[in-house]
């Protein structure tokens, strides 16, 4: 007899194995889920968890049924908190508030009180890890010396909803941006330091309140212990590539009464990378930073057709860049005790017998490494004007007299 | 090439239908009144059917019989039987008139010699004149049809070009093989008719290239189409389901055509083209999938267009088949896979709607059908009111008044219009059908489901042969040599060989 193979029989088994493993029950209607645009965490008085949710408010994004333009009556988002000891207690305790299904698949950002981080973050990274709806995507940010709340609470006029702003801005480069899973993958990789970028409120009166992500929030043993200060950020985010485009401005020459003698550049290509050597049992960090640059303001008298003047500029502003990365590795080595530039890792993948020695003693060792500097400033473009306004009226007047 | 012949054998659907012979196997008589007698008897209560005595000067009485409508009556009267009563004065022997006719003088018409009386009925019921004389037991079957049957020469309605000869196939067998011998003025291009239909004997023709054609595939075509067994043939579509290789498959296993310079060129590559008397459509065996998305116009095209556009016909025939799921799976299923200002947009639109996403894109997918359905059906003047009512009132006014929602009619005519780029009107049906399968899988088991289906799909498409070609070929099984007409219609001076699996050894 031949083997008969029961292709029906197969069939039903099959789609039985759907249903059970992919079936109807996970299917979700969109207009039944409460789209959480941002979530963040504060610390309340008594040292429970506050969680904030921003929940989206569809109609009132894109007009809704009636799609008529302009802003809709109306508003794009709703921010609910609630408090608890821990994540899924909080989520519980939301969810009972909400007609709609909790969703996290969208969330754009998740912002940390200030005083939520100084006391510990531990708490609540187990369940980012662990929950597949949380987006990995999303960017972590910390609140500068204020509450996440006041943060997710805030209506920005250029955005329906604030969370979609903060992570445009992050997106768009101006702003220090570290995703969910570069964060959790730095809480839990003892290479690499832990940073988030930290957002502030700038409240520019008839215009609303306005969102700035000029600082780093530096943590270190999952605590957050101060931040980088504006000028700090731009350098470091600078080295680290995080920021692909900047201006610098300095000045070459002393001011006299017509000019003030300053030149700025846009920095719009670099390039850096951390060298290591093992000397007498203790590793020496050479960083290296390459940057492309064209001028794009000339305030002083020098000639920049000339080459020793182009080379001067650089040199003057390579000394500025490495003045920067010294102050930033001066902090990282001594106010901080926190490995910003990750030599670790750098160690840990040039030098890997003597990583494994030290990797214990590595808080101990890091004050202590040595670090050298080699940058390297181009001016590739020099604008239009080849000196400035002033010298080239002089030049001018000179050839007829 | 090896041909899997069928196992199995054919349906033999004759036995049910089957209507008891209508006529004897009696021979021709040589008396003139027994066979007129019989006749009458026949065609008793057929009131087309004509019988009438003729006498030629010098000869025996004749009799001639045809049905009116099926005859030439002016030709039979100016140039069959005026003549013959002028010249013919041969007085002796048995039938002088018949053996005239037949030796020397019609040629341009197909005459026959007959004895048998079931073969004069059907001569007569398929439009000859049957000429008896007195005192003999043969009778002359002269073909003498009715021009007036046919239409015209004109473009074909499904398969209309731009670029391109505008004739197409008419329902008449002979003037479809001569629209084949114009642009292949060959002896090689073979005709062989069988006539098929126990009721109809309808002249079904199988037309190749000998030498290009393998004889495995021509002998496999014979054996099939010898083994029918019906009643009717009335349309190529009757053979096609009858001796497709796969019974259960939405998928077309034969080309069909009604376009002579398409046919022409697949009997050139090495195809059977079977033309049934009566219908101007003709099927191509064996056909791939891929001749699905393929139009003779891309070979009048330069190869760069014809490509770009075989590829926009691929990407919306995927989307005719997967649109609807995805938006179904992706919005019941995975939200975070939309981008955050389109969920929302969704979202809001969706935000009143009564349905649940997958009963709502069922529903609107049958109405988009119902209304294509009633557009083709409705005569010409009436057609454009059905898009009006289906446009205004099924569109706009149920989104306002909130009984659907606004994407899924968006989703709803992509896909229609999507589904008008397949240009082979059978795999446009396959396609179209099966997308509602996709939106049940999307709908209970997400993203999961739809790669389910597709996988089904795929397992039942490699399965499938034509004539004992795989169906996918040339990706599956693979032959590199023909991706230059499947992927991309290359340039003429690449496209030299003829495809593997077809093209003999003269190719």
């Amino acid at each position: 007899m031949t083997k008969r193979s029961f292709p029906l029989a197969r069939a039903g088994i099959l789609m039985l194995y759907f249903i059970l493993l992919a079936g109807c029950w996970d299917s979700d209607e969109i207009e039944q889920l409460a789209i959480i645009m941002g979530s963040g965490f504060d610390l309340t008085e008594d040292g429970q968890i506050e969680g904030i949710v921003q929940i989206a408010i569809p109609a009132g994004v894109s007009g809704g049924k009636d799609n008529q333009p302009g802003p809709s009556p109306q508003q794009p988002f709703l921010t609910i908190s609630d408090n608890g000891f821990s994540a899924p207690e909080i989520i519980n305790r939301l969810q009972q508030q909400l007609s709609q299904k909790f969703f996290l698949g969208q969330r754009a950002v998740f912002v940390i009180g200030d005083a939520y981080a100084r006391a510990g973050i531990e708490q609540a990274l187990d369940w980012f890890m662990r929950s597949p709806d949380s987006r990995y995507s999303a960017y972590v940010l910390t609140a500068y010396n204020m509450k996440a709340k006041d943060i997710l609470t805030t209506q920005y006029n250029l955005e329906p909803i604030s969370s979609i702003a903060l992570k445009k801005i992050m997106k768009g480069g101006s702003g220090y941006a570290e995703t969910m899973d570069e964060f959790l993958y730095s809480v839990v990789n003892p290479d690499k330091p832990t940073l988030t970028g930290a957002v502030s409120l700038v409240d520019e009166g008839e215009a609303g309140k306005f969102f700035r992500i000029d600082r780093i929030a530096v943590y270190r043993n999952k605590k957050l212990i101060g931040f980088l200060n504006e000028r700090q950020t731009t350098m470091f985010s600078l080295f680290q590539g995080k920021l692909k485009e900047t201006n610098m401005t300095m000045q070459v020459e002393s001011k006299n009464e017509s000019l003030p003698g300053t030149t700025s550049i846009h920095i719009f290509g670099t390039d850096a990378s951390i060298h290591t050597k093992i000397e007498g049992n203790k590793p020496h960090i050479e960083l290296k930073f390459k940057a492309k640059s064209r001028i794009i303001e000339n305030l002083n008298s020098l000639d920049l057709s000339k080459d020793e003047n182009l080379r001067r500029i650089e040199q003057k502003f390579a000394d500025k860049i490495e003045h920067a990365l010294m102050e930033l590795v001066q902090v990282a080595q001594e106010q901080y005790k926190v490995d910003l530039f990750a030599f670790a890792e750098e160690v840990h993948i040039q030098h890997p017998y003597y990583w494994k020695k030290s990797k214990d003693s590595w808080t101990d060792i890091f004050p202590t490494i040595p670090v050298n500097y080699q940058i390297e400033l181009n001016i590739e473009r020099i604008g239009r004007n080849q000196g400035n306004i002033y010298t080239h009226k002089n030049q001018n007047r000179g050839g007829n007299g | 090439m090896r041909i899997r012949s069928r196992t199995k054998r054919l349906p033999d659907i004759s036995r049910k239908l089957a209507i008891p012979e209508e006529q004897g196997n009696a021979k021709i008589s040589d008396r003139l009144e027994d066979n007129e007698a019989a006749l009458r008897e026949l065609f008793d209560r057929c009131a087309d059917f004509y019988i009438h005595p003729v006498y030629f000067q010098q000869s025996e009485p004749g009799l001639v019989a045809y049905m009116q409508g099926l005859v030439d009556t002016q030709s039979l009267d100016f140039d069959l039987l005026e003549p013959l009563l002028e010249q013919i004065r041969q007085p002796d022997g048995a039938s002088p008139v018949i053996k005239a006719i037949h030796n020397a003088s019609f040629s341009v018409v197909h005459t026959k010699t007959i004895t048998e009386l079931s073969e004069a009925v059907r001569d007569i019921t398929s439009g000859s004149i049957v000429l008896m004389m007195q005192s003999s037991n043969k009778a002359l079957a002269i073909k003498l049809q009715n021009k007036n049957l046919n239409r015209a020469v004109e473009e074909p309605v499904t398969e209309a070009v731009i670029r391109g000869p505008h004739s197409g196939f008419i329902e008449n067998l002979n003037v479809n093989i001569a629209l084949l011998r114009v642009r292949l003025k060959t002896p090689r291009l073979k005709v062989e008719t069988f006539i098929l239909g126990d009721v109809s004997h309808t002249v079904v023709a199988v037309a190749y290239m000998e030498g290009i054609a393998p004889n495995e595939l021509i002998e496999e075509v014979k054996r099939r189409l010898t083994q029918i067994k019906i009643d009717v043939i009335f349309e190529s579509g009757h053979i096609e389901e009858i001796i497709s290789d796969v019974r259960y498959t939405p998928f077309p296993l034969m080309q069909m055509s009604e376009r002579p310079d398409t046919v022409a060129a697949l009997i050139y590559e090495g195809k059977a083209a079977i033309i049934v008397d009566g219908t101007p459509m003709v099927n191509i065996v064996p056909a791939t999938f891929w001749q699905g998305f393929q139009i003779v116009e891309d070979y009048y095209n330069k190869f760069m267009f014809a490509t770009a556009f075989r590829w926009l016909r691929f990407l919306f025939a995927l989307l005719t088949l997967l649109m609807p799921s995805l938006y179904v799976a992706i919005t019941t299923f995975h939200q975070e896979m939309i981008p955050t200002a389109l969920s929302l947009s969704i979202a809001a639109a969706r935000a009143a709607a009564p349905f649940p996403t997958m009963l709502e894109t069922l529903m609107m997918e049958i109405i988009f059908e119902a209304l294509r359905e009633a557009g083709i059906r409705l005569p010409t003047p009436i057609g454009p009111t059905v898009s009006i009512v289906g446009a205004l009132v099924i569109g706009q006014a149920a989104v306002q008044a909130g009984i659907i929602s606004a994407p899924i009619v968006i989703v709803v005519a992509l896909t229609g219009i999507s589904s008008f780029l397949i240009p082979k009107v059978n795999m446009n049906l396959a396609l179209r059908l099966l997308r509602f399968p996709v939106v049940i899988m999307a709908g209970l088991f997400g993203l999961f489901g739809i790669g389910a289906a597709l996988l089904a799909l795929l397992i039942h498409l490699v399965t499938l042969r034509s004539f004992g070609v795989p169906y996918l070929t040339p990706i599956a099984p693979f032959q590199a040599s023909g991706l230059w007409d499947v992927l991309v219609r290359a340039p003429w001076w690449i496209l030299r060989k003829r495809p593997h699996q077809t093209g003999g050894d003269s190719g």
